[in-house]
């Protein structure tokens, strides 16, 4: 499923933005992250944001059954303002309502629609995703293994190789659509999952989703969230996140999978860091919940960036991080 | 192929701070020029607050004791603060709403940086936001319940309300006289007959009062006001007169809502409540500030405040739920 190019290069001036992620031609490689915009629709009524400034836009994580989710409080800044930590748990009326009601109305959608499907079973994954991707407006599944705030699945399969592997054999047997395994980066050996995910047939690796973290009330002495613990994304994970990817490049580079690499990203310099650590594409998620506006600021940064380096196409710099010599790939810590 | 502007239904608009006035101990209005904002909310509506990044480089905590963050660095705040539009209003005699007003009472960081801003200085404002309040049939009276900075939802509504003719009283509750959310001065009417136990000197709002809306103040710790709960107020005014129609709105601490509704229930009256819950996007994408509501079929769902609240039926709203 394509979008027509144009419009100063999908926003990035004289260069050229445009990404081919696993198939998918998108007019730029700006993707709003799963859980941050909604069915689609919501942001579409915010002045200075469309849909049609973006690459893609990945929809909230669709279950089975409809989902309440976690208590509140599900949601509490932390890192002197750098991160959000937040417990939503999976908050979603269910596949067939996602068809029924959401999924028609981006039929004509002016970008890609991504959706995400999330489970307490290998089964419930692969049902899902069928759903989902008999939906015209669906050109691509992300696949969720990587929620920290549920008690079964999500988490769960996102750290053990073979269980990641099996939700994404599963998916990947039922759709010829794109196949995105969302990986945690809660994880000592990111790149072990990334393999097996890909030898499982995932056609692209996305990460990081957020970290597990806590933040204390020292009065109450309880958590600050009702469900305990939840995932940190904002500023305070970019460099984690960077990391992850940067490890998982390493394996995917080799299999010729791209990742849809983020945490944190705010800037144009930002998404830079991410496409020089091997992401061909990048997302945007607590940035959308502070200032959806900011998505073509971050675009023009991102182009202006490109241009001062006389660089004409970013997917030319995909990858191009150069490592100091001595340090070498086992440098650090 | 930028989003147009006409087509936007939310704004984002720079907003100038054009005045700020503390009202009491802890709180404070801040006046906005924000004209697409004033011209489009409605009463019970709110907007999100983005505050500039270059900050003081140091975070009171509710203990009072400040602590310099990391060498002192300008502190960021990632998230917009919610506030509801406590006014709307043309400045300076313009007869088109052009300004806002917001009710800010310190709570946090995000709070004090806020109230701690010079005029002059630009934020970004995001709204209207919310579903704003349902104005009651011609002829009935209203009666606005606030705790504490609760106030700042209902300060529109009884502006609207008194514009339309309504008969309008305004319970207003906080933990000290000297931190309502409202200035006040001297009273000079009689008090009300309602009320048995009230000071020899009572203090209320001549903004309120000059508007023609009738006002009942209560502090838990006493003062020159009734001394006691709102919603106990609330309580002695439906006990000894009772006018024909009446809509109840309210807006405060939980366990004052659970109250108000309570007294709703028993004199069949309507009641519509404004809830908070900490919130992240202000748009319906992240489903943070949900609050659970029962649903046509009597199953528990939940609601968004943001775009489906914040304001409820009382009647809607699972009392018994845990809020934190």
């Amino acid at each position: 499923m394509g979008v027509p190019m144009g419009e100063k290069q999908a926003e990035g001036g004289s260069v050229d933005l445009s990404a081919d992620f696993a198939g998918l031609k998108l007019r730029n490689p700006l993707v709003a992250a799963s859980g941050t915009c909604g069915w689609g629709q919501e942001l579409e009524g915010v002045e200075g944001f469309s849909n049609g400034l973006l690459g893609a836009i990945v929809l909230k994580s669709t279950t089975l059954e409809p989902r309440l989710g976690n208590p509140t409080p599900r949601i509490v800044e932390t890192a002197g303002g750098a991160g959000l930590i937040n417990s939503i748990g999976l908050e979603n009326p269910g596949v067939e309502v996602v068809v029924r009601d959401y999924l028609p109305k981006l039929m004509d959608a002016p970008t890609v629609v991504i959706a995400n499907v999330a489970g307490s079973t290998v089964e419930e994954y692969a049902r899902v995703a069928e759903r989902l991707c008999g939906s015209a407006a669906v050109s691509a599944i992300e696949v969720n293994i990587s929620c920290p705030n549920v008690k079964r699945g999500g988490l769960l399969f996102g750290i053990d190789p073979e269980a990641a592997a099996d939700v994404v054999a599963a998916v990947r047997g039922v759709t010829d659509k794109p196949v995105i395994a969302k990986l945690t980066p809660n994880v000592t050996d990111v790149a072990a999952i990334a393999r097996a995910c890909m030898e499982a047939g995932a056609d692209a690796l996305s990460l990081a989703n957020t970290f597990r973290a806590l933040a204390i009330d020292v009065r109450t002495r309880r958590p600050l969230i009702a469900s305990n613990y939840g995932g940190l994304s904002g500023p305070a994970i970019k460099p984690l996140a960077l990391m992850k990817v940067h490890e998982t490049y390493q394996v995917a580079r080799r299999a010729g999978v791209p990742i849809l690499g983020g945490g944190g990203i705010v800037s144009g310099s930002d998404a830079l860091e991410f496409v020089l650590a091997g992401a061909t594409a990048f997302f945007v998620g607590t940035l959308l919940l502070r200032e959806a506006a900011a998505c073509s600021r971050l675009l023009g940064e991102l182009g202006a960036l490109l241009a001062e380096q006389g660089v004409s196409r970013i997917r030319d710099l995909v990858g191009a991080l150069q490592l100091h010599a001595e340090a070498g790939e086992e440098g650090g810590a | 192929m930028s989003a147009s502007p006409s087509s936007a239904r939310i704004f984002d608009e720079p907003a100038l701070l054009l005045s700020r006035k503390q009202v009491s101990a802890d709180t404070f209005e801040l006046a906005f020029h924000s004209p697409r904002i004033a011209a489009a909310a409605r009463a019970g509506q709110f907007v999100n607050v983005l505050l500039p990044s270059q900050g003081f480089g140091y975070e009171v905590h509710e203990s009072g004791v400040p602590w310099v963050t990391a060498l002192g660095a300008p502190r960021p705040l990632l998230l917009r603060r919610p506030f509801s539009v406590y006014r709307a209003y043309g400045s300076n005699g313009s007869p088109s709403p052009d300004t806002i007003d917001l009710l800010v009472k310190l709570v946090g960081a995000g709070t004090r940086r806020l109230c701690e801003l010079e005029p002059g200085t630009e934020l970004k404002i995001l709204g209207p936001l919310g579903n704003g309040f349902r104005l009651p049939p011609a002829g009935a009276t209203a009666l606005l319940v606030a705790g504490g900075c609760g106030w700042a939802s209902l300060g529109m509504l009884a502006r609207e309300l008194r514009r339309l003719g309504h008969a309008t009283y305004a319970f207003i509750g906080a933990q000290t006289a000297e931190t309502l959310p409202i200035e006040t001065s001297e009273a000079t009417a009689a008090p009300h007959s309602f009320v048995e136990d009230l000071p020899e000197s009572c203090v209320t709002s001549q903004e309120l009062e000059s508007l023609g809306v009738v006002v009942a103040l209560a502090a838990e710790e006493g003062g020159r006001v009734y001394g006691g709960l709102v919603s106990d107020l609330l309580e002695k005014f439906l006990r000894s007169r009772r006018p024909s129609s009446v809509h109840l709105y309210a807006c405060g601490p939980w366990a004052m809502l659970v109250r108000v509704a309570e007294l709703a229930r028993g004199g069949q009256a309507p009641c519509q409540v404004s809830l908070e819950e900490r919130m992240g996007c202000g748009v319906g994408v992240c489903n943070s500030c949900v609050a659970e509501v029962f649903l046509a079929d009597g199953s528990v769902g939940h609601k968004r405040l943001c775009v489906e609240g914040p304001v409820l039926d009382a009647a809607e709203v699972n009392w018994e739920q845990e809020r934190g």
